[in-house]
């Protein structure tokens, strides 16, 4: 129900002015771009070992090769597909999960929904990290389990958030005035609650995917996420953690390096995604 | 009050009755307590009253937006009280409500063809062309141009945003609409045009109005007759000459000293009361007023008085006045 | 309303003062030509395009414009209150002969509260709801001993029923009246030389806006301190002003003794806004209101108000007219009402700084 030229419009005054924001979202934007035209943009395959051994930087090798003799700037770039992946995915997941639920928990009250309350706060109440460790181990270190774990650990953040700003809004008098027009349960949750929710449940998506790409780094650091030889961010920077003792530092800087970027970018973007969204934020 | 021979009402409302619980403690609020009132079609009632006066419930109960304790509120001969919101909701075509923030009664992310076609796709209306249309035309009866359609309500001034919370009101084509304090928030200036615009529809359609206001002189220029409120109960009824005009009940009278005459010519009234509107929790069991009223008798601390009608059709809810009243006319009957 | 009312009371009026209208020496208080605009990315919003105007010492002003003239913007500049994204472009405020714009911090500190103080509406929002409101006057008043007894004093004045259980409260425990009260304590407590009202009764119920409008006004006169009452309600200009100063979309449209206001109102937005207020059921309104505000960041070059005036020519939307002194003391800003011309270069868009109206 939106005019589409007019919130582009705000949308790029509002870069103009918040540098963050730009740099931001030309951040991702090289991302994705190494993300779909990694076969274009990596001088060498991933999976295949160079001649060349913990090589520092060069002409060649620009972010130089780690102990197996892989490129480490092919792997970053390849590594991007992966890590975007999970992150937009896994969060689109636990977005799907999550923010429905918590209309529907902020809209009714009674029992079903304190139940769906205090199973979130169980969720909650682990350490992410550990959780989703002990699930990965259990349902093995595939890359769509990873993604499955991402989307079962999320939702709680998403339900309650939503929750919270659907409890709000339900006090106000536009909710009357929708009753006494004649609008019903559904109808409401669905034209009023839904779109005027929506904008922080982005926001935090923006945050919460970043998050999703450092679990995923954290988890195949440790071993328990993807398999090793498959580029990944974290499973880079744990390789090379090794050399750094003897001082290479470029096989986890430039991974590692792309993790603080990528999560960065994302939540500098997600600010300048209300604009789109929300249609009071353009005068 | 009385039916002066007149068909059936369109709206009678009998002993109505709202008590809230306070979250978290026992009291219990008396928003409302035994209201009854008529509207006839067409006629314009004023309900007047400050914070605490009930007037606003009254409004919610009538269209079931909050459900009443207790009494009747009977539509166009039907008794609607005790019906589910499902049963009530074809009602909702002849009843609607303007609120009092324009601002804040619309979906801020509807646009304004959003809004208006919103009633209309509810009681039916599938087809594009004639929800278009009659959109154009809604749009057209409140003078808001049509360029408007693709703006959202933040974008407009609140007068327009007004204008278009009256449009969605009388998009269905009510019989009734509640006018809950719809200019308080509004300027001077952009006040008299859209009171103005009130009373053009009321002519074009006929349809009758429950003004809540406290705004003294908007009620004065816009309806026929006005209750006045006070902590839940109508403390004085009649039409508005009768009660603007030789108010008799001390609220009342209170009341409209209380307004600033805007001319530095007429010195403005003094007769106030004291004290401020005490609290909806613990009412007294004499008049509610007693505290604070100028004319205050003994009696009038212990016992509640009841609204007395006189051979006029007005109303009084008070000792004194009753007792003046009896030196003049023999006939005075107990309404509630 | 007629109604035969029990005693009167009579409409405010301050001594009689023999001023001129520029006689600046009287004034305590003086905008002169006053421009603030706030940059957003979305534009620049010019919320008050060259306002002056004057208080006197003793007597009650007002300033009257609907929302979106920029009364309260002029307000905040009085007390020096303009930060980034606002910004003053031009002109001064001078309190005392000293422009209040460019005084160091410590002047500004001695001011704000003590020789100027503020009052506001919505009061329970402008109080800290986690403190007592007695450790709250306190903290306004400027001198230190018999803070206690002083506070006390000070809410007794305010006509508060039970001063020391108030000085024990917190804001929310207060009624409306009672805030809105101790607000006027607060604003009054350090005997301040001006008190600007911004909007101060909004809030309240009609009764209460009365007893407390009548309290404050009584107070402010018996301290002989001036006021600027912002307001929208012309009846609070009837009866408790002198003067009055009209604004619109940020500039003053007329200005005049209140009395000869009401009887002879010059400008056709002014005749609007008071027929208005007078007219019975059948009249019909006068079409000279206009009720949708120029946008801001767009303004028009003509007059503001040319759009929906009845009597508006061509050259009014083409050329911003001049204010000008019609009759002493009564100043208009219409092509339809030229007037003598005040002293001062001749310039586009009425934006001297040397004209002052009182």
């Amino acid at each position: 129900m939106m005019s589409m030229p007019k919130p582009l419009k705000y949308f790029v005054a509002y870069l103009r002015t918040h540098l963050d924001a730009l740099i931001g979202l030309i951040v991702v934007g090289l991302f994705l771009l190494a993300a779909m035209f990694a076969q274009a943009i990596a001088p060498f395959d991933p999976e295949t070992p160079t001649d060349v051994f913990r090589s520092a930087p060069s002409v060649t090798h620009w972010f130089g090769t780690d102990s197996s003799g892989l490129d480490v700037f092919s792997r970053v770039v390849y590594a991007s597909r992966i890590d975007l992946f999970i992150g937009v995915v896994g969060t689109a997941l636990s977005m799907a999960v999550g923010v429905p639920l918590g209309l529907l928990v902020g809209y009714y009250r009674g029992w079903p929904s304190e139940l769906v309350m205090r199973v979130s706060d169980l969720l909650q109440a682990f350490p992410p990290f550990v959780l989703a460790m002990a699930l990965v181990a259990i349902v093995g270190p595939q890359l769509q389990n990873v993604i499955f774990v991402i989307a079962f650990l999320t939702p709680p953040v998403f339900l309650r958030l939503v929750r919270s700003e659907v409890l709000a809004f339900r006090e106000r008098t536009v909710i009357e005035a929708a009753r006494c027009v004649g609008n019903r349960d559904y109808r409401l949750l669905r034209y009023y609650f839904a779109p005027n929710v929506i904008e922080s449940a982005l926001v935090q998506a923006s945050v919460s995917a970043g998050w999703a790409i450092m679990l995923t780094a954290g988890l195949s650091f440790v071993g328990a996420g993807i398999p090793v030889t498959t580029p990944e961010w974290g499973s880079m920077v744990g390789i090379g953690a090794q050399m750094m003792m003897t001082g290479e530092w470029w096989a986890s800087f430039f991974p590692g390096l792309a993790i603080a970027a990528c999560v960065l970018s994302f939540a500098a973007v997600g600010e300048a995604v209300r604009i789109l969204v929300n249609p009071e934020r353009r005068p | 009050m009385r039916k002066d021979g007149m068909s059936e009402p369109l709206l009678k409302v009998r002993k109505l009755v709202k008590r809230f619980v306070l979250k978290g403690t026992d009291s219990v609020v008396s928003a409302v307590s035994n209201v009854s009132f008529q509207i006839g079609r067409g006629e314009t009632l004023g309900l007047v009253g400050e914070s605490g006066s009930g007037k606003t419930t009254v409004g919610r109960c009538i269209l079931r937006v909050i459900e009443p304790t207790d009494g009747d509120i009977i539509y166009n001969g039907k008794d609607v009280t005790r019906l589910s919101q499902r049963e009530f909701f074809p009602y909702r075509r002849a009843m609607q409500m303007v609120f009092q923030e324009p601002h804040f009664s619309l979906n801020p992310r509807y646009t304004a063809l959003d809004t208006l076609a919103e009633p209309l796709k509810l009681y039916g209306e599938r087809n594009r062309a004639r929800l278009r249309g009659r959109v154009l035309e809604l749009l057209n009866l409140v003078r808001l141009d049509k360029r408007n359609l693709d703006v959202f309500p933040h974008q407009m001034s609140s007068g327009q945003q007004q204008r278009l919370s009256i449009a969605r009101a009388i998009a269905t084509n009510p019989d009734l609409v509640v006018l809950d304090e719809p200019t308080s928030m509004l300027d001077l200036s952009v006040r008299a045009e859209i009171i103005d615009l009130l009373v053009e529809l009321q002519e074009k359609t006929k349809m009758a109005y429950l003004f809540i206001s406290h705004d003294l002189s908007t009620v004065e220029y816009i309806c026929h007759r006005v209750a006045v409120m006070y902590l839940g109960e109508i403390v004085e009824f009649g039409t508005v000459s009768q009660v603007f005009g030789s108010p008799q009940h001390p609220y009342s009278r209170a009341l409209l000293s209380s307004v600033l005459p805007p001319n530095p010519a007429t010195k403005r009234s003094s007769y106030i009361l004291d004290g401020e509107i005490p609290s909806p929790v613990n009412l007294p069991h004499g008049c509610f007023l007693a505290s604070r009223c100028p004319e205050v008798m003994p009696r009038c601390r212990e016992f509640r008085q009841m609204l007395r009608a006189s051979q006029d059709g007005r109303a009084v809810r008070c000792w004194r006045v009753t007792e003046e009243l009896r030196g003049i006319s023999a006939e005075s009957r107990v309404l509630q | 309303m007629a109604f035969s009312t029990k005693a009167s009371v009579p409409a405010a009026r301050s001594e009689d003062s023999a001023c001129g209208p520029n006689s600046t020496e009287q004034a305590t208080l003086s905008v002169r030509d006053l421009h603030v605009h706030f940059l957003t990315y979305a534009g620049v919003v010019k919320a008050v395009n060259g306002v002056s105007l004057s208080v006197r010492r003793g007597e009650m002003t007002a300033l009257l414009g609907e929302s979106g003239s920029g009364k309260s913007v002029v307000a905040w500049s009085i007390f020096g209150l303009i930060k980034p994204p606002g910004r003053v472009v031009q002109g001064e405020v001078l309190w005392r002969g000293d422009n209040v714009l460019t005084m160091s911090k410590g002047r500004l500190r001695e001011l704000r509260g003590r020789e100027i103080s503020l009052i506001v509406s919505n009061p329970r929002s402008h109080l800290h709801p986690l403190t007592k409101v007695g450790a709250q006057i306190e903290a306004v008043r400027a001198a230190r001993e018999g803070a206690r007894e002083a506070t006390l004093e000070a809410l007794r004045a305010v006509d508060m029923p039970d001063p020391l259980r108030v000085y024990n409260s917190y804001p929310h425990e207060l009624s409306g009246g009672m805030a809105q009260r101790v607000l006027i304590a607060m604003a009054l407590i350090n005997s301040p030389e001006l008190v600007v009202a911004d909007d101060a009764t909004n809030a309240l119920d009609v009764t209460v806006q009365r007893q407390v409008l009548d309290l404050m006004t009584m107070r402010i006169r018996q301290s002989n301190a001036s006021a600027l009452m912002i307001t929208h309600d012309l009846g609070i200009v009837a009866q408790y002003c002198r003067r009055a100063t009209i604004v619109y979309a940020g500039q003053v449209y007329e200005s005049a003794d209140t009395q000869r206001l009401f009887e002879n109102p010059l400008h056709p937005y002014t005749q609007a806004m008071i027929a208005t207020t007078r007219r019975r059921r059948s009249e019909r309104l006068p079409p000279a209101l206009a009720s949708i505000a120029p946008n801001p960041m767009a303004l028009p070059a003509g007059c503001y108000l040319a759009e929906r005036c009845p009597v508006a020519m061509d050259e009014c939307r083409q050329r911003m007219p001049e204010l000008q002194e019609v009759e002493p003391g009564h100043w208009v800003r219409c092509l339809r009402h030229p007037g003598r011309t005040a002293t001062g270069s001749a310039n586009h868009g009425g934006h001297r700084a040397d004209v002052v109206i009182a």
